[in-house]
């Protein structure tokens, strides 16, 4: 008798936590974008918050119900003082679960700094470090948040962040998620990089052509995910073109997919990148950094304005070469350009410590005196797999 | 006053009576206990025997009492009783007494003492079932079972003779357990039938069937079968142990014996297979298990029924195995499901929302907005209300029946949503439910997950995910602590036999299926020497 009422006690204890995380669904504010700027010294920050329709009842599925963004904005001296000031502000629960981007503007990451904003989401338990984080060209920030929700109604502009960088082959999509710029950030010998975010307006004309009658409200304007913001420490130091970051892309073997183009003959060929790795290796000989970079490339023929017969090994050959050249290229811009803003994007310091630790602590007290005087060894093992079932 | 009351009462108070007539009409109305009857021995003399039996039974409009004599010359009178309905009255006049009455103008016998001579010899009546008794208690149960009797002047012996025949039911095909491919017949609620099914399944001398009788009043026939040099000898030790045990007045179905003889009966899960088919009591004869076949029911219990046999349906081994693998995979899911799905949806839509896809969240709440009740609280109200219907539709004539399927159907599923009292996700969640549980063969198992699920979404709605695991473990731990007939319940899954598991979550095809499961069966080869 005695153990089963101590039995009970005990596992009625387990319920003495009781609901108190409880939330209906409905009760929440999705917030799908989070945006920070720099306002005066304060940092503004600004969501996007998905308020919920009510469902049309009944059989019609027409535009009525759905989801329609919300914005809200508090500027104060530290984040979370300026997001309890929307929540006070908003009668949902603003929940930061299923934000799918993060876009902080330029003037804020050049001047705070990343740190104290990626540390605010590393202690945050409710928003996930794998969030994409882009960052705003100047004067583009307050337009993405208030003109992008009309990109396409319904639609959250995170959604559309992350459905970009996702589904558009590009090589130049340098976008890193939070947790990669953290580990960035504390990797010995590394600086965080990530794309940078715009809005362009569509022309008139052009959207009148594409959408018809409805071009009124809709498709004026459209996200451009491009270029990669560069890092130095953890503030913001200048921008790579896409060339550039395409370069960086090859050397740190995160490219997935995407369409490049070479000049043959004068004409264009399009290749698809099909896969790419790159594999790193230090020398240090006589106190001299030497790079050995070594990228692996695969790729298909996709389009082709010159008149060639692909059949033949020695097209194959020189396809290949050219685009072996093409990648070379790139990569030594990317290389000259992390020269000029003094930031290791590529993480060279990191592959040293790693092979040679001794030396890395001498080097890494004033690793930049050293960096413009690295070498770089580039080989590029370029293929084309497929020419595609066209013979020319 | 008092006085006169009592005078009243035994009006016969003056009466001088004997002491012998006194204890009888005092016997007559607070019956006769099975040890007293014992006692009573068959006379010789008829008069005293009759005397005695119409004291017990004679004022039962259903007994029949034949005077007869036998033989021409010397008769020696004697009495055939019998009760009306337990007995196939054309057989008793054809084979009782045609032989004893008429044929003794025919056969050349005269006197009556050669007539008794001829019948003790085993001559007289042909019929095969023909015992002798010596006590009234054993005359009496013989005539309470459908067997005639026979008393003889002089012969402190009864006959009891066996013409049972009563109104049963016919086999027909199983309404619980059907089955697309495979035999259709299902026991009866006769014994002897369901033993005749079985026996033409299983042609071997080993196999036995051995009768006890359970019920102070009831006296219900119940058998044990089993297959000796196959079942060891402590699992039907075990059951007739478990059996002769059991002290009650009756047992009108399985479902008591079941629940007298259980290991855990607190435990909220069944410890015993049921079923109404004679191909799954084959089955599990041959599988090294015991059968406990009750008369009067067509419903069998199987000794023991571990967990994953309570997850087997016959046609998994009649159809190919590759199928009866995927359905037994499927199964095992939908028991899953018709679990955790309802606590999971409550769980993870008030608690964990993260774990929520963007999309799927915005159309729980976009569906939510309008409900007035908490996701918990919608929960239990379309679970007991599916519980209703259900609960509904299996007691209502069938015919009524339908008409409650209807209305369940437009009331939970479209007139509820409409009226935005749940939301359509909810209705799809419970219907999921209701119908993952319907894949689970054995009724029984489905109503201890019925009721496992409601605590268990009792804790998801108060402790969110953490109750979830939570119970879990608990019902691991429960699951793994419960026992059958000395079996563990989750084996061979705890303790792991990985020689078994071919017949669990898959099944192995027969070729591979060479030894029968390890717990128990003695002979444990079941194909000699291997599949060639």
């Amino acid at each position: 008798m005695k153990k089963t009422i101590v039995s009970i006690i005990i596992a009625l204890s387990m319920l003495l936590t009781g609901c108190w995380d409880l939330v209906e669904p409905e009760k929440l504010g999705l917030v799908t974008l989070v945006g920070m700027d720099s306002s005066g010294g304060q940092i503004k920050v600004i969501i996007h918050e998905m308020s919920q329709q009510k469902q049309s009842s009944g059989t019609q599925m027409d535009g009525a119900g759905g989801a329609t963004i919300k914005l809200h904005e508090a500027t104060a001296p530290t984040i979370s003082e300026a997001i309890q000031k929307i929540a006070a502000s908003d009668f949902r629960r603003t929940y930061f679960s299923h934000v799918s981007a993060v876009v902080l503007s330029e003037e804020l990451v050049s001047s705070i700094g990343i740190t104290p904003i990626a540390n605010y989401f590393e202690r945050d338990p409710e928003i996930t470090s794998a969030v994409w984080l882009l960052i705003a060209k100047e004067g583009q920030f307050d337009r993405i948040f208030s003109i992008s929700t009309s990109v396409e109604p319904g639609a959250s502009t995170g959604k559309i962040i992350e459905g970009i960088i996702r589904n558009r082959p590009a090589l130049f999509f340098s976008a890193n998620t939070m947790v990669d710029i953290l580990n960035l950030i504390w990797e010995k010998g590394s600086e965080p990089y990530t794309s940078g975010i715009s809005l362009i307006e569509i022309p008139a004309a052009k959207v009148k052509q594409e959408a018809g009658a409805r071009a009124e409200e809709s498709n004026k304007y459209d996200l451009i995910i491009e270029n990669t913001a560069v890092f130095k420490e953890d503030k913001m130091v200048g921008w790579m073109n896409n060339e550039e970051s395409t370069g960086l892309l090859w050397v740190t073997g995160k490219i997935r997919w995407g369409d490049l183009k070479i000049q043959m003959d004068g004409k264009d060929v399009v290749l698809r990148i099909q896969k790419a790795d790159s594999r790193i290796k230090p020398l240090i000989e006589d106190e001299k950094i030497l790079m050995n970079i070594n990228v692996v490339v695969a790729s298909d023929i996709l389009e082709s304005q010159a008149n060639i017969d692909y059949q033949q090994n020695e097209v194959i050959d020189k396809v290949q070469d050219l685009l072996a050249e093409k990648i070379k290229k790139q990569i030594i811009a990317a290389f000259n350009k992390s020269k000029m803003l003094e930031s290791d994007v590529f993480g060279f310091g990191n592959y040293i410590f790693g092979k040679y630790p001794k030396y890395w602590e001498q080097l890494s007290t004033n690793w930049y005196e050293y960096y413009p005087d690295i070498d770089i060894n580039i080989e590029v093992n370029a293929k084309v797999n497929h020419t595609g079932l066209s013979r020319k | 006053m008092i006085k006169y009351i009592k005078k009243l009462s035994s009006p016969n108070g003056k009466r001088q009576t004997s002491p012998h007539e006194k204890d009888a009409a005092q016997k007559h109305k607070n019956g006769y206990s099975e040890d007293e009857l014992k006692n009573m021995q068959i006379s010789s003399l008829l008069i005293e025997n009759m005397d005695r039996i119409k004291n017990i039974m004679g004022s039962n409009a259903d007994i029949v009492f034949k005077n007869i004599t036998l033989g021409r010359s010397e008769a020696r009178s004697a009495v055939i009783i019998y009760i009306d309905n337990l007995v196939d009255a054309r057989f008793a006049d054809l084979l009782i007494v045609r032989p004893l009455v008429l044929d003794a103008y025919t056969s050349g016998l005269n006197t009556g003492g050669e007539m008794i001579e001829q019948l003790q010899a085993g001559n007289l009546i042909t019929r095969g079932q023909i015992t002798k008794v010596k006590n009234l208690n054993e005359f009496l149960d013989g005539l309470l079972m459908g067997d005639t009797g026979l008393l003889i002047e002089g012969i402190n012996e009864a006959y009891i003779i066996s013409v049972k025949g009563y109104e049963h039911r016919a086999v027909a095909e199983s309404d619980v357990e059907p089955v697309v491919r495979g035999p259709r017949e299902a026991f009866v609620e006769v014994l002897s039938v369901n033993i005749g099914l079985i026996r033409r399944r299983l042609h071997t001398p080993n196999l036995v069937f051995e009768l006890l009788k359970i019920g102070t009043a009831g006296k219900t026939n119940v058998c044990i079968a089993y297959i000796k040099g196959i079942c060891p000898e402590g699992l039907y030790n075990e059951v007739r142990r478990r059996l002769e045990r059991i002290k009650i007045d009756g047992v009108l179905e399985s479902g008591y014996i079941e629940e007298l003889i259980q290991d855990n009966p607190y435990s909220i899960f069944p410890q015993m297979r049921n079923t109404e088919r004679p191909d799954v009591v084959a089955a599990s004869l041959l599988e090294g298990r015991a059968a406990i076949i009750v008369d009067n029911t067509p419903v069998v219990l199987i000794a023991p029924g571990e967990f994953p046999s309570l997850m087997q349906s016959a046609e998994d081994y009649y159809n190919r195995y590759i199928f009866s693998s995927m359905i037994r995979l499927i199964r095992y899911f939908a028991f899953g499901i018709s679990i955790y799905l309802p606590p999971l949806y409550i769980a993870v839509s008030t608690y964990h929302q993260e774990m929520i896809p963007t999309e799927l969240l915005t159309s729980i709440m976009s569906a939510r907005t309008e409900v007035p009740l908490p996701v918990s609280a919608e929960a239990f109200a379309m679970t007991l209300t599916f519980e209703i219907l259900h609960e509904a539709g299996v007691r209502l004539p069938r015919p009524i029946g339908q008409a409650v399927s209807i209305v369940g159907a437009l009331v939970i599923g479209q007139a509820a949503v409409q009226a935005k009292i749940v939301s359509p996700l909810m209705v799809i969640v419970v219907a999921l439910t209701a119908i993952s549980m319907f894949t689970i063969p054995q009724y029984n198992i489905s109503l201890a997950v019925r009721i496992s699920r409601l605590l268990i979404m009792l804790l998801a709605s108060v402790l969110g995910m953490f109750g979830i695991m939570m119970s879990m473990l608990f019902l691991m731990l429960h699951l793994c602590s419960l026992e059958s007939f000395g079996k563990p319940y989750m084996a061979p899954f705890s303790p792991l036999r990985i020689g078994d598991l071919k017949d669990t979550a898959v099944r192995a095809p027969w070729w591979a299926m060479v030894r029968r499961p390890a717990y128990g069966a003695l002979d444990s080869r079941r194909m000699k020497g291997g599949q060639q």
